[in-house]
């Protein structure tokens, strides 16, 4: 699996490079500017870009802007932004298109290794890594919402899983659940949130992040 | 106003200054005998007396002058000195010299504050020069009506029979027949004529007048800017040095401790990791936690010094952030272009989150409507609740704090929330868009433009306010136009009328010389009329 790989920071850029080659991937470029990261994303054409968000010379969402870019000429182009806090202003950007295959997480979740690079798997493959702390923003903001309401705390959490982008075996694991709880729960929130059903898990947290994206718009 | 009504109202307000003049005339002998009393035979405690005179036939010309024109002139007067203080042993000193009783120490300081006052000093010039200049600003215009009058009724008033045969000379001209008395009707209707149009001008010429030596001088009014911007610099320090202390704590108690454990936790699982690898594997589980928490209590910290929204996106955007993270219904519509100064954008972004949290905490609302926009040099933001309103901010903490916050910039903060609501707090905040307002330093100052423009007029203005009118108009009028209506109709008496002195060649050349002086002279004052008569729309 190819990585670009944008990140200002000596350390971090050093310590990530190692990490994702200690997991089997080669990162065929390291940067540390916006524009150094546009033209590596269109001469190396890899499987995922891993992007901070705040990159040289602004210092301002430059790497938001290059990736978003990058997306807009070749619009399957998975995209991990790492950044030191997390905004759903950002999120819901990165989430407009609906074609999934992007990732936001905080910088310290590169803590938990293994989670990382199963996130970074899961982007390059399709699917989405939200933060926690994201999706528990985004529920907050739709916590007045009727539908939401009638979900059961146990749902709720099923739900938080999803939208992170976890599957149903991550779930079951996560909560300590079987994975035929898992999938029964899903089933009721998506007839309780009135959505369409779907196997498909990616597709089905596609569906679940529209819903959480959509209600506020 | 109708144009008969202005004419009437501007004689009528001439009428006023006339009778007024010799009230300014008593109260200028006042004044004039009391410096020399108080200055010369020592006698000073008429001094005061007269200058509280002075001042209020002063005041009596400022209030006439600013209900006239709709622009009040403000009082240009130091405040009195502050009540003098006993020592420790209870008896006042002044100048060295200590006294019993704190009324003479305060005396003393009353004169020194009125005689160290410029205003005492515009004041008496004022007294001095008003009843020359400032009567006959008021004064021609009513002569020109009424011996016009008087000049377009002689043929009425013109009897052969008459001891002499002589009414009167009219103009310089003497009125020898009735063919002379009709003669003169078109000088008495332009002598008319003038007066009705030089009557506005005339007052607005002597509200300008009024209003030079009136006003508070610039240095007075500079002074007064220095102490309100002094006041705002240690308000703005205050708060900075408050900020940086809550910053210094909330590091030490959160982060730097979460740290300090988190070094601990780690060495004694560097201890352990030998005889008991799986307690040590747990103590490492903690300091993850341990770091994950500092980290979060950084950011929270960093939130509330400068949201990182606010860094990469500006004011709009992290607005629009600040709305979605809210759990009320909030919409944003923003209208921003260019970049707004850092210091700005923080204050309006801090403001605007503040007052929302208001509406949150305190009005129970659902909806917020928050409005952000730039015009005209300004940046407005209004945010609406439809909670239950009753905001004040001098009861509302919140409120007071996003005043505090605002007012180094020169922003205000306006409240209207009636009881049952809906509430709007609107702020705004004076900040040009764009690059030149972005270094810090190099931005205009707020108000600096607004006090240039409202400057006094120099010297020589005054003086071409005062004389200028008077010696146009004897050329243009007089000597130019009547003196060739003379020449016109020939007439053996040359009264004053230079031309009629001159040899024959000369004659018709003065006329013209003169009426192109006047003209000369009356253009730039028709300009500053115009411009004066705008601003007083404005």
């Amino acid at each position: 699996m190819r990585v670009v790989l944008a990140e200002d920071q000596y350390l971090l850029r050093d310590g990530l490079t190692r990490l994702l080659q200690a997991h089997g991937m080669e990162i065929c470029a390291a940067v540390e500017s916006g524009d150094e990261l546009l033209a590596a994303l269109r001469a190396e054409r890899p499987d995922v870009a891993v992007v901070d968000i705040r990159l040289p010379p602004t210092f301002t969402d430059e790497g938001l802007q290059a990736a978003l870019a990058a997306r807009r000429e070749r619009p399957d182009l998975p995209v991990l932004i790492l950044s030191q806090h997390v905004e759903q202003l950002y999120a819901r950007e990165l989430l407009a298109d609906g074609r999934g295959a992007v990732g936001y997480l905080l910088k310290d979740r590169v803590f938990a290794a293994r989670q990382f690079v199963d996130s970074v798997r899961r982007v390059a493959e399709g699917g989405t890594a939200m933060d926690p702390e994201v999706i528990a923003k985004l529920l907050a903001s739709n916590a007045r919402d009727e539908p939401l309401g009638r979900l059961t705390p146990r749902e709720r959490e099923v739900l938080a899983g999803m939208a992170e982008g976890r599957s149903n075996a991550a779930i079951a694991r996560q909560l300590f659940l079987s994975e035929g709880a898992v999938s029964k729960y899903t089933t009721s929130i998506f007839a309780k949130l009135d959505l369409p059903p779907s196997d498909d898990d990616n597709r089905r947290v596609r569906a679940v992040l529209a819903y959480l994206n959509g209600r506020v718009e | 106003m109708s144009r008969p009504r202005r004419y009437a109202t501007a004689l009528g307000r001439a009428l006023v200054l006339v009778a007024l003049a010799p009230l300014v005339t008593l109260v200028q002998a006042v004044m004039l005998a009391s410096l020399v009393v108080a200055f010369g035979l020592g006698l000073m405690f008429v001094f005061p007396w007269a200058v509280g005179l002075t001042r209020g036939t002063a005041n009596l010309a400022r209030a006439v002058h600013g209900r006239w024109t709709g622009r009040p002139i403000p009082s240009p007067y130091l405040p009195a000195p502050p009540h003098p203080r006993p020592g420790p042993d209870g008896r006042y000193r002044h100048l060295g010299i200590s006294y019993r009783s704190p009324a003479l120490p305060e005396f003393f300081e009353r004169v020194h504050r009125l005689l160290s006052d410029r205003a005492t000093w515009r004041d008496t010039l004022w007294l001095v020069a008003d009843p020359v200049v400032g009567l006959a600003m008021a004064a021609l215009p009513l002569l020109a009506v009424g011996y016009g009058l008087f000049g377009m009724a002689l043929p009425l008033l013109w009897d052969p029979s008459y001891p002499g045969d002589t009414l009167a000379d009219y103009a310089g001209v003497e009125v020898a027949s009735h063919g002379t008395a009709l003669a003169l009707v078109p000088v008495g209707a332009v002598l008319c004529a003038v007066g009705l149009w030089a009557g506005p001008r005339a007052m607005a010429l002597h509200a300008r007048w009024t209003r030079t030596l009136l006003a508070p001088a610039r240095a007075s009014e500079l002074a007064l800017q220095v102490a309100e911007l002094d006041r705002k610099r240690t308000a703005a320090t205050d708060w900075q040095a408050a900020e940086v202390r809550r910053i210094e704590r909330d590091l030490h108690d959160g982060p730097q401790a979460r740290i300090v454990a988190l070094g601990m936790t780690v060495s004694a699982a560097e201890e352990l990791v030998d005889d008991d690898p799986a307690a040590a594997k747990v103590l490492l589980r903690q300091a993850q936690e341990s770091s994950s928490a500092a980290l979060r209590e950084l950011r929270g910290l960093v939130r509330g010094i400068h949201p990182p929204v606010l860094a990469e996106r500006g004011l709009g955007d992290a607005v629009r952030a600040l709305a979605l993270d809210s759990a009320l219904d909030v919409r944003v519509e923003v209208d921003l272009r260019g970049q707004l100064p850092d210091p700005v954008q923080s204050a309006a972004y801090f403001a605007v989150a503040e007052i929302l949290a208001n509406a949150g905490k305190h009005a129970a609302a659902d909806r917020v409507d928050i409005d952000l926009w730039h015009r005209d040099g300004v940046l407005r933001a209004t945010v609406t609740d439809d909670g239950r309103g009753g905001a004040e901010p001098a009861t509302g903490g919140g409120l007071r704090g996003v005043e505090r916050r605002i007012k180094p910039f020169d922003g205000v903060l306006a409240v209207s929330s009636p009881q049952g609501g809906p509430t709007t707090v609107a702020v705004e905040i004076p900040c040009p868009l764009g690059e030149e307002c972005c270094e810090p330093g190099t931005g205009p100052v707020p108000g600096a433009g607004a006090g240039a423009a409202r400057g006094e007029a120099g010297r020589g203005e005054l003086w071409l306010t005062a004389l200028a009118p008077v010696l146009c108009s004897v050329a243009l009028f007089p000597q130019g136009l009547v003196a060739g209506l003379l020449l016109i109709f020939g007439t053996d008496n040359r009264s004053w009328f230079l031309a009629l002195y001159m040899p024959e060649p000369l004659r018709w050349p003065t006329v013209l010389a003169m009426v192109a002086l006047g003209l000369s002279g009356v253009r730039p004052l028709l300009r500053r009329w115009r411009k004066s008569g705008a601003e007083q729309r404005c």
